[in-house]
């Protein structure tokens, strides 16, 4: 007689079997612009675990590659250290390129920090962390910048931004969303001389996948200094990708995604509402 | 889970696991919770290298709990029962945590690629759910298990979910820095 508590051990089996056949990260080739430049896919704005976002530092670089990611940014809130981690590991696994980051986290205002090595003090005003972020040779953008943030980001904010984020998952979840940040960029661009960089980002934390929205950068070189040059130089465009993709797989439409997980998913309340076999003491 | 007195009465009648097993294999199973919570919400699959990772990752959490609780129940139970026993019995209390997660997990799923968007909240606000009955199971094991009487069991229940929460509002706060006091100390990290 086969016990339910067996039972669900083998549909949780049966789960992460068939996660095991999906559990495949190959890097995927980036592709060229109009002028034959290396067109890089890109996440600016991720959270990782030793901060506020799920997944832990030895995934993050896997789970990147696996939305087609090319480059992401580690960017926990006013705190450097999972983006140095993350660095340290994808360059040692041969994972994507990830720039050391910083979701500087002021209640005026939320600025990213890619391509730093400390972490910039976030009690100042918008101009000064974005001049702290350029001494030390990172960039600086305008991270989910709805109306709300507007005032903080003054004239000479705006003249020294490299770039704003005009696609974030906010789009996604409000009739305006869209509104707001591309007048925000319009707003920002006529205030600077040089190009601004169009940014989009998935602010991943959890529960959502990384690579919603994402940049394409275009490079000289896969390098993280080229993509960070490539920001100041404006040579990028923004996107959300539409779920059913490659890299965005939809669970609830896919049928062989949807088993395995609901498998695992029955497997694992089995096993927590089940009583296992009591085995005397010894 | 329904009826934790009557529960934990008949477990402490019949024979009780020792041991480093008895004391690693509940909170194990709840890391193991945690990380497919991770990784069902973020790709609606088990993949076993997110599983892995994020379990190892969130495996603080339970061994948080389980530091916690040894005291509670060395403070508690003048030695009726071995610790390891003890900590089996009270990691049985986990359901409804462990239950949150998966329901919360199948609702993200179902969401996915997209963001949760507006179920967050209604999603957190059900975590009291959780909170009150873990609250509950807490009393039944005071009470039951290590025998103390109603205002001891009580007190018992209060300190433990009081340094649990405790620790989550210090984590929450020292990894975003955006509670007090570690706004002011930003940056300590980096």
């Amino acid at each position: 007689m086969i016990s339910a508590r067996a039972v669900a051990l083998a549909l949780f089996a049966s789960g992460l079997g068939l996660g095991t056949l999906a559990d495949r990260a190959p890097p995927t080739p980036p592709g060229r612009d109009a002028q034959g430049r290396l067109q890089l896919q890109a996440d600016f704005h991720v959270h990782s675990f030793f901060g506020d976002g799920a997944i832990a530092p030895w995934n993050l670089g896997r789970e990147a590659r696996r939305r087609g990611l090319h480059a992401l940014a580690v960017t926990n809130h006013n705190q450097v250290f999972a983006g140095r981690l993350v660095r340290w590991l994808n360059r040692r696994w041969g994972g994507p390129l990830v720039l050391v980051g910083q979701e500087v986290t002021n209640p005026g205002h939320h600025i990213i920090a890619a391509g730093i090595e400390r972490a910039v003090d976030w009690d100042a005003p918008a101009a000064t962390i974005i001049a702290d972020i350029h001494a030390q040779g990172g960039v600086a953008i305008a991270a989910h910048p709805e109306r709300p943030f507007w005032p903080s980001f003054d004239p000479p904010a705006l003249a020294t931004l490299d770039g704003a984020e005009r696609h974030h998952p906010l789009v996604l979840k409000r009739p305006d969303g869209q509104a707001q940040l591309d007048a925000f960029f319009e707003r920002a661009r006529a205030h600077r001389r040089r190009p601004l960089a169009a940014i989009g980002s998935s602010d991943f934390h959890t529960a959502a996948m990384m690579g919603r929205c994402r940049t394409l950068v275009s490079v000289t070189e896969p390098s993280e200094a080229a993509v960070l040059q490539a920001i100041r130089d404006g040579h990028t465009t923004s996107r959300c990708i539409p779920p059913g993709s490659g890299d965005l797989p939809a669970p609830a439409r896919e049928p062989a995604i949807a088993l395995g997980g609901v498998l695992g998913w029955l497997g694992l309340l089995g096993l927590i509402l089940l009583p296992g076999r009591r085995r005397p003491a010894r | 889970m329904l009826a934790p007195g009557a529960t934990y009465r008949r477990l402490l009648g019949g024979p009780l696991p020792v041991g480093w097993r008895a004391v690693v294999q509940r909170p194990a199973l709840i890391a193991l919770v945690i990380g497919a919570f991770v990784t069902l919400t973020n790709s609606g699959q088990l993949l076993p290298t997110l599983l892995i990772g994020s379990s190892l990752a969130w495996a603080w959490v339970p061994a948080l709990q389980l530091l916690i609780a040894s005291g509670l129940i060395t403070l508690g139970s003048r030695g009726r029962l071995p610790l390891s026993s003890a900590l089996d019995l009270f990691f049985r209390g986990h359901g409804p945590w462990s239950l949150w997660l998966l329901v919360a997990g199948a609702v993200l799923m179902t969401r996915l690629p997209e963001p949760a968007g507006g179920r967050v909240l209604p999603l957190l606000l059900s975590g009291l759910i959780a909170v009150a009955w873990t609250s509950w199971l807490v009393f039944a094991f005071c009470r039951t298990v290590l025998a103390l009487p109603i205002w001891r069991a009580l007190l018992g229940t209060l300190v433990y979910q009081a340094l649990v929460w405790g620790a989550a509002y210090l984590y929450v706060g020292a990894m975003t820095f955006r509670l007090r006091p570690f706004s002011k100390f930003a940056g300590f990290l980096g």
